[in-house]
């Protein structure tokens, strides 16, 4: 008999009322048979037309009782028998909670982390719209990277002219000062959040001021202060009309016109006192600034375009302006520049662009490395979750064999494994919220960042987090749910288990993925302190150990010589007993140079063949007091200083200078006549190559100035225990300059505040590694203990029939170790990689070790086999009447 | 009273269903009606005509044996209720008495 065809059958089937169907169905297998007989073709087609036909309400069944059935019970049931297995099987339960909750606490932390350092200048109103400018230099056809955000004086005013799209402009230039109110000068205090600013400055960013009017504020001879400085200078909340009296590159007394906000943890512009640009420009050197006030580039500019501005317009317009001004200077030097811009929600993240007023430290790089430990460690303790249900498949597979013959469907099963996945997964996100709250100011104070709950209370943050619980739901339990819910009822009824071997080698290959991603970022963590190790260690070619400085006084009493009172301050710390020598400096090895991208070139040079220069300022004794080698001609302290006017600057240079300009050897360039920018020098001796700055940078062509009146004063001290020198010093300070504050620090510790990001980074990092490695080895602990109890009757046996503990250890631990040392030597190419990347951040960079690849695959087998051996010994030691008397 | 409709298909399968009497089935109905109206017809239409009635009360339907052709599936007879054979008796009457008005025509 011919069957009529499929496919509409089973439709039919599938839409037709029940009590209707058997009638249908006989009727139009009927019709067809007899018109199969006529025309085979048209009876298909006429059936499929027929079946349409009945496609109409009368004969549709009514669907939303059939979906309906029951359902809550059966997910009820669901709930049911997860919770049941979890509490059942505590033990991996547990592993399984503990390891997510981690996981998911390290996502939680670094997720804040990464919002926070996202959120940095997104609170300003006209955030889409403010600019940062950047000045481009480029010599024979190749541009260079200046690395700051410094621009002229006259830049400013020059862009407001040209650019109608230009709706607010200002610059911003940074100070440190000493202040006190007016009313009470004995109060004397330091402040080195200082900025300068335009006017615009309070229309373009968003600042608000809580007393003061903004129309008003920033009027020449006028201060705007934060809430917590109107606090800690006046004691007082609304200090307006109060007179403050500031001696940073001014000296004068300015009145509180208003003040501000506290500026928000993630301002890229940190401030405490806001004073106007007016004052600086008119009453300091800036007023006779060479050039048309072209020359200094030492204020950031910021600018906000009209919205809808097309910024490639506007850019192309300045970099005309600049040229326009600028273009035969730097022609004259064989160079050409522009103008660039740099949109004010970048500027944190790209913080190796320095610039007024901003000391954060962000970096795209740093916040993707820490997304993907974040995402590996969540990652790892998935595969716990999976290895561990997987292998249990076989105690639920008469489970699902009875459920399957009692009429379960298979999806029916896959959302039962999915809601135990679920409830686990749920569990572990609790933890981690609690974890995370609790654990936020330990991060805070561990990397130094002020994170806070604030996150929680946006709804963006929920909806993530909901987010990742669903996704490592699925991800956890997706496959083990396939696996569990593929069983053959019959097969597993029978009692026949062989085929769940078939799974080995993915838990395999998922446990050699855990070690490999714990013993990379363990050696990960072990290269970068290594390297830090190793910076601080470095042979700097300058002695920092038992180095005082001392910050010079900023306020002094008019007609004094600043020279004078700086040297005769000095003498009289060298007459301290404990102290070798004191010197002065204008800036301090790890803090910077006066004077960066100095053009540096033989007077008999053309100007485009200069080399870039910093340069800075020592006294005579300097030299000797941080241990710098002279290789050739003389130092500061065995010439005689002209009064001739017209006489060359007298300069020292570093080895690498020499080099760069072109001498055959430093003896060569002993007493060579230089340019260095614009002004005739003459190097009057050399210093063995020395590191001034942190080992990321190479090394510089370094010139020293002479002062007589530098800002610091070094002293090198004879003993380690310096309290006492410090108390003489400080008594010494205070007698000669009143109304200053004493603040002192030892070279070697501030010259390491330089590797404050590196040490943030290498202690996030070996947290990250630790938990990873953590919920690694917790998941290996699971598959152990699991394998032993599958295996309890084998090692009773084994026991009986004379195997000793130590067999049985073996026999349990072999395998897993094998997949530890697989992970290792996968581990090795990857973290040799991925780490020799991040060293080639140094200038100064120790090799990835193999020492170190093998110290941390080491330290991953070590940590297996405790974990191991600890479960098999235990399966070791138990008496074998207890495993096999059952039977 | 309650009006009975009854549309003009459906009183062909009802006349049908009486005529067939203890044999009317689907095919059956399709069948004779094929026949008779010497034009093809589809079953889904029967069956709507067949359940619409069986819900005015016109006709009752009991399962009846299973035979090979229908690849195993019942049979679904139909029989007229005695509303049905009203329904016919009222609708033939009416037919007729109007029928009997018609004058006598000529066309010639």
């Amino acid at each position: 008999m011919i069957s009529p065809p499929r496919h509409p059958l089973a439709f039919l089937r599938w839409f037709c009322r029940e009590d209707y169907l058997e009638e249908i169905e006989g009727d139009l297998t009927e019709v067809f048979q007899k018109e199969y007989a006529k025309d085979t073709r048209k009876a298909n087609w006429k059936f499929s037309w027929s079946v349409l036909r009945y496609f109409r309400p009368r004969f549709i069944k009514s669907f939303r009782n059939s979906f309906q059935t029951d359902s809550t019970s059966m997910y009820k049931n669901y709930l049911k028998v997860a919770y049941r297995n979890l509490v059942s099987n505590k033990g991996f339960s547990i592993i399984n909670i503990i390891g997510l909750s981690i996981g998911m606490t390290c996502c939680l932390l670094i997720f804040q982390f990464v919002a926070f350092e996202y959120s940095f200048d997104r609170f300003h109103e006209n955030k889409e719209n403010v600019y940062r400018l950047l000045q481009t230099y480029g010599q024979k056809g190749q541009p260079m990277e200046l690395g700051h955000a410094y621009t002229a004086q006259a830049l400013a005013p020059a862009m407001e002219e040209g650019v109608p799209e230009i709706v607010g402009i200002t610059r911003v230039s940074s100070d440190d000062a000493v202040l006190f109110d007016a009313k009470h000068p004995e109060n004397v205090f330091e402040d080195d959040a200082l900025l300068y600013v335009d006017k615009d400055f309070l229309k373009m960013f968003t600042f608000p001021l809580t007393a003061g009017d903004v129309n008003k504020a920033l009027e020449p001879g006028t201060i705007l202060i934060s809430a917590s400085a109107a606090r800690k200078y006046f004691n007082n909340d609304n200090p307006v009309g109060e007179v403050l009296d500031v001696t940073g590159n001014l000296e004068k007394a300015f009145t509180v016109t208003g003040v501000f906000k506290d500026v928000p943890a993630n301002s890229h512009l940190k401030f405490d006192i806001l004073l106007p640009i007016e004052d600086l420009l008119r009453e300091s050197d800036y007023a006779e600034e060479p050039e048309g006030g072209w020359s200094w580039n030492n204020f950031t500019t910021f600018i906000q375009l009209q919205p809808g501005a097309d910024l490639h317009a506007v850019e192309k317009k300045m970099t005309a302006i600049y040229l326009r001004h600028r273009g035969a200077f730097l022609e004259e030097r064989g160079g050409t520049g522009g103008i660039n811009t740099q949109p004010l929600t970048d500027i944190h993240l790209n913080s190796e662009v320095s610039a007024a007023g901003n000391i954060a430290t962000g970096s795209y790089r740093t916040v993707y490395f820490f997304l993907v430990v974040g995402f590996i460690t969540l990652i790892i303790a998935l595969v716990n979750y999976i290895n561990l249900a997987t292998s249990r498949a076989v105690n639920r597979s008469r489970e699902v064999g009875v459920r399957k013959a009692v009429g379960a469907k298979r999806n029916q099963l896959i959302a039962q494994f999915l809601s135990e996945s679920a409830l686990t997964n749920i569990a572990a996100a609790t933890i981690a919220l609690v974890l995370a709250a609790v654990l936020m100011p330990v991060v805070n104070e561990m990397i130094e960042t002020q994170l806070s709950l604030d996150l929680w209370m946006n709804p963006k943050f929920w909806l993530a987090f909901v987010l990742t619980i669903l996704i490592s739901t699925l991800l956890a339990g997706l496959y083990p749910a396939f696996v569990l819910s593929s069983f053959k009822p019959a097969t597993v009824l029978k009692g026949r288990t062989s085929y769940f071997g078939g799974h080995l080698w993915l838990r395999r290959s998922l446990v050699v993925v855990q070690f490999v991603a714990s013993i990379v970022l363990v050696a990960g963590t072990a290269t970068v302190f290594n390297q830090l190790n190793f910076m601080r260690g470095m042979d700097l070619g300058l002695n920092l150990e038992k180095v005082l400085t001392v910050n010079s006084p900023r306020v002094l009493p008019e007609n004094t010589n600043r020279a004078q009172v700086t040297q005769t301050f000095i003498q009289q710390v060298n007459a301290i007993p404990g102290v070798i020598q004191a010197a002065g400096s204008s800036t301090l090895p790890g803090k910077g140079f006066n004077w960066n991208g100095a053009a540096v070139r033989k007077s008999t040079d053309e100007p485009a063949a200069a080399i870039r220069g910093v340069a800075t300022y020592i006294d005579s004794t300097f030299a000797s007091v941080y241990g710098l080698t002279p290789v050739a001609g003389k130092e500061f302290k065995d010439i005689t200083w002209s009064d001739d006017p017209e006489a060359p600057w007298m300069v020292m240079v570093n080895e690498s200078t020499v080099k760069s300009l072109g001498y055959t050897s430093s003896a060569d360039a002993v007493d060579q006549p230089v340019f260095i920018g614009d002004y005739r020098a003459q190097i009057i001796g050399v210093y063995k190559d020395f590191n001034w700055s942190s080992a990321h940078e190479a090394r510089q062509n370094i010139v020293f100035g002479h002062t007589s009146n530098g800002r610091y004063v070094s002293v090198k001290l004879s003993v380690a225990e310096a309290s006492e020198i410090i108390s003489k010093i400080r008594t010494l300070y205070e007698a000669q300059f009143p109304g200053n504050i004493f603040q002192y620090a030892f070279a070697d510790e501030s010259f390491d505040q330089q590797y404050k990001n590196d040490q943030r980074f290498a202690k996030l990092f070996s947290v990250a590694s630790g938990m990873a490695t953590f919920i690694a080895c917790l998941g290996l602990l699971g598959l152990v203990a699991f394998t032993a109890q599958q295996r309890t009757k084998e090692i009773g046996m084994r026991k009986v029939l004379g195997a000793s503990a130590v067999d049985i250890v073996a026999l349990l631990s072999k395998d897993f170790l094998k997949l530890v040392v697989v992970g290792f030597i996968l581990a090795v190419p990857i973290t040799w990689y991925t780490m020799d990347q991040w060293l080639n951040n140094f200038a100064y960079r120790e090799e990835v070790s193999f020492g170190v690849l093998a110290l941390a695959g080491g330290l991953a087998l070590l940590i297996a086999l405790i974990t191991v051996s600890w479960q098999s010994l235990k399966a070791a030691l138990a008496n074998p009447v207890n495993s096999l008397r059952s039977e | 009273m309650k009006q009975h409709s009854i549309g003009e298909f459906e009183e062909l399968v009802l006349l049908m269903v009486a005529a067939l009497h203890d044999e009317a089935y689907g095919v059956a109905i399709l069948e004779g009606l094929e026949s008779n109206l010497d034009k093809s017809l589809n079953i889904s239409a029967v069956h709507v005509a067949l359940k619409r009635m069986e819900d005015k009360g016109f006709v009752k339907s009991r399962f009846g044996g299973i035979t090979e052709e229908r690849g195993g599936r019942r049979k679904r007879y139909y029989v007229i209720t005695a509303l049905g054979k009203r329904i016919l008796d009222e609708q033939y009457e009416l037919r007729n008495s109007l029928y009997k008005r018609i004058p006598k025509i000529s066309f010639g």
